[in-house]
């Protein structure tokens, strides 16, 4: 299931959402708590907030890899909350390209196989996997790090295959956690110009960051501000498409 | 399609990337699997000796019994049981044991009379004179003499007697006649001490075989001193006495197999955290419990019919090549099997189908069970741990 980004209305919707961890079990975590908002298509949306506010929940939620406790998530019109798994797992794969803070790339595989992980579930060919993998390695500067393994790569250069490898099934919707995080200033720089042009591609940003650099960057055209769980600010000033 | 051999792909870098540990996996479960599989191996080749050996046999032997011990048979019984209706042809046997303490082997001298029917010769020719024989191939191999070469050989009173050997024995099965040394009747006797009257059993041959429960009665009968013993109580004896002695084998074997399989559940259930995360991170990305599963299943299909290929071919190894040094002494018992024999190469496909059962199916449930625990839950919490 892909989303349709001529639509005008909200790509997703969460109405009242509410995630608790080891519910009802004395390390119960209140992760979020009765979150609603809209994300529109073109959007440029800094998650904002300190650590344990509950920006990576609230973006594992978007992202159908994690269900809310409480409340309901819309991608468009279609309720996604409570899909089974294969839907979920078909929507992660066609809807979302994910930047996690750490990476979490296969550290022993070479940089090439990392790319071509998220279309092993397609009905697409070795060979024109490979293709794309060259063309977004290419287009990242990585051409030459194709054969090296992760775990030799440096914090920069994973974080480009991470982003490489989330427009592998080339997504209409970035979800990023914390994408500076392990990046100098140059590179942070760097990052916000690539994020830039996957926006001018007609792509939806959703960053979470408490990185002054990239929440002031202008790229951003929303921020939602969470504190313990709570939204406590959601500010359309920004620029974006 | 397209989607099986990318999940094959993965499955196999996935191994390489832990190939020190899946290695050393496949080395200790092959090692498992060769020692159920040369038990197995071992058993069902002893018994096939055993029934190859007893298709040759009688129909029915005839032995005396005194005291309950055996005792030599008169020879008039063979009048008797040739009288019944049915009864073909009734031989007397002379044979006995003899040990030499030189080789520290016991050897079975036979008459030629009643077994050369039974018997082929590998090369040259039956006894025709009293100083002659013909001998089996372990009997040959220990011994060192070819035809045309004397076998001396001592009866209880020390006396030394020789024999020029004629021939030397082959036979469908080297169980029977490896141990052979086959001598003219009069010369067996007078090697024996035996009285002329007397023989060590009968061989009845019996026209219907439907018929050959009923004619044991009646000699059992008519001859009460008399056992007679049918082919088929003999197949049913070794069969019972191999199964007696493979059964004792794996149920030692089967706690080796047990501490694997717990080995193994220890090691899946402790699925490490680098491959939950891996889980985690494939699941993220979009690939369904399934995609995750079948993976995973490919691995462990992978790993347990290697083990099971290499294991096995170990076990042939052992039991047909090296002659299983590790299980004879265990296995074969006391009696024809010295000197040593060569084992008829013949495999049971529904033992190795029940030993692929045993070792590979709770294997693949040690492995899919906690992956699939790790795959059917949401990618964020595999992540988060």
């Amino acid at each position: 299931m892909s989303v349709d980004i001529n639509n005008n209305g909200p790509l997703i919707r969460i109405e009242d959402v509410s995630k608790i961890y080891h519910q009802d079990k004395p390390d119960e975590v209140r992760a979020l708590q009765n979150i609603s908002l809209e994300f529109f298509p073109g959007e440029v949306v800094a998650l904002t907030g300190p650590s344990g506010s509950g920006k990576s929940t609230l973006l594992s939620l978007i992202g159908c890899m994690a269900r809310p406790t409480r409340g309901t998530i819309y991608l468009q019109d279609r309720r996604v909350s409570r899909l089974p798994e294969s839907f979920l797992a078909r929507i992660r794969r066609e809807t979302y390209g994910f930047v996690f803070q750490q990476y979490h790339l296969l550290r022993d595989v070479s940089v090439l196989d990392n790319l071509m992980f998220p279309l092993y579930p397609a009905a697409i060919p070795f060979k024109t996997m490979r293709e794309r993998a060259l063309v977004l390695l290419a287009q990242f500067f990585l051409t030459d790090k194709q054969k090296t393994k992760v775990r030799q790569l440096s914090g920069g250069e994973q974080q480009r295959v991470a982003l490489a490898r989330a427009l592998m099934a080339d997504p209409p919707i970035i979800i990023a956690d914390e994408p500076t995080a392990h990046l100098d200033a140059e590179l942070s720089l760097e990052l916000l110009n690539i994020l830039a042009e996957l926006n001018t591609e007609g792509r939806t940003l959703i960053i979470a960051s408490h990185d002054p650099v990239m929440c002031q960057a202008p790229l951003i055209s929303r921020r939602v501000a969470l504190r313990h769980g709570e939204l406590v600010d959601d500010n359309r000033d920004g620029a974006g498409l | 399609m397209i989607l099986n051999v990318k999940l094959l792909e993965y499955s196999l870098s996935s191994l390489w990337r832990r190939k020190e540990k899946n290695i050393a996996l496949i080395i200790v479960y092959a090692l498992v699997i060769a020692t159920l599989g040369s038990v197995l191996l071992l058993t069902h080749a002893l018994k096939t000796e055993a029934v190859t050996t007893l298709t040759a046999a009688p129909e029915i032997v005839v032995q005396r019994t005194q005291g309950g011990r055996h005792e030599l048979i008169p020879v008039t019984y063979a009048e008797t049981i040739a009288g019944f209706p049915g009864v073909g042809k009734v031989t007397p046997r002379v044979w006995g044991y003899y040990y030499d303490s030189l080789i520290k082997a016991n050897l079975t001298l036979v008459g030629v009379e009643g077994y050369h029917e039974q018997l082929e010769l590998l090369e040259g020719r039956f006894p025709q004179a009293a100083d002659e024989c013909v001998i089996g191939a372990g009997v040959a191999e220990a011994f060192g003499p070819q035809i045309g070469d004397l076998l001396v050989l001592e009866d209880s009173s020390k006396r030394r007697s020789e024999f020029r050997v004629t021939g030397i024995f082959r036979a469908a099965s080297n169980l029977l006649t490896n141990d052979l040394v086959v001598l003219q009747e009069a010369a067996l006797r007078d090697f024996f001490a035996m009285p002329a009257e007397l023989a060590t059993d009968l061989t009845v041959q019996v026209y219907n075989p439907r018929e050959v429960s009923t004619i044991a009665k009646k000699i059992a009968y008519f001859l009460p001193d008399s056992r007679p013993i049918t082919r088929e109580e003999l197949l049913h004896t070794y069969d019972s006495l191999f199964n007696w002695r493979s059964g004792m084998m794996l149920a030692v074997f089967i706690s080796a197999l047990m501490a694997f399989l717990i080995l193994a559940w220890d090691r899946a259930t402790g699925i490490s955290a680098e491959e939950k995360r891996e889980i985690g991170i494939l699941k993220a990305l979009g690939w369904e419990t399934s995609h995750v599963l079948g993976a995973k299943l490919r691995e462990a299909l992978l790993i347990s019919l290697t083990a099971f290929i290499v294991g096995l071919l170990l076990a042939w190894l052992h039991v047909f090549v090296l002659g299983a040094p590790l299980l004879m002494p265990l296995l074969k018992g006391w009696s024809v099997l010295f000197p040593t024999f060569d084992l008829t190469r013949v495999v049971d496909l529904y033992q190795l189908a029940v030993l692929g059962c045993v070792t590979i199916i709770p294997y693949l449930a040690c492995t899919l069970i906690p992956a699939w625990k790790a795959a059917s839950s949401d990618p964020d919490d595999v992540m988060r741990g």
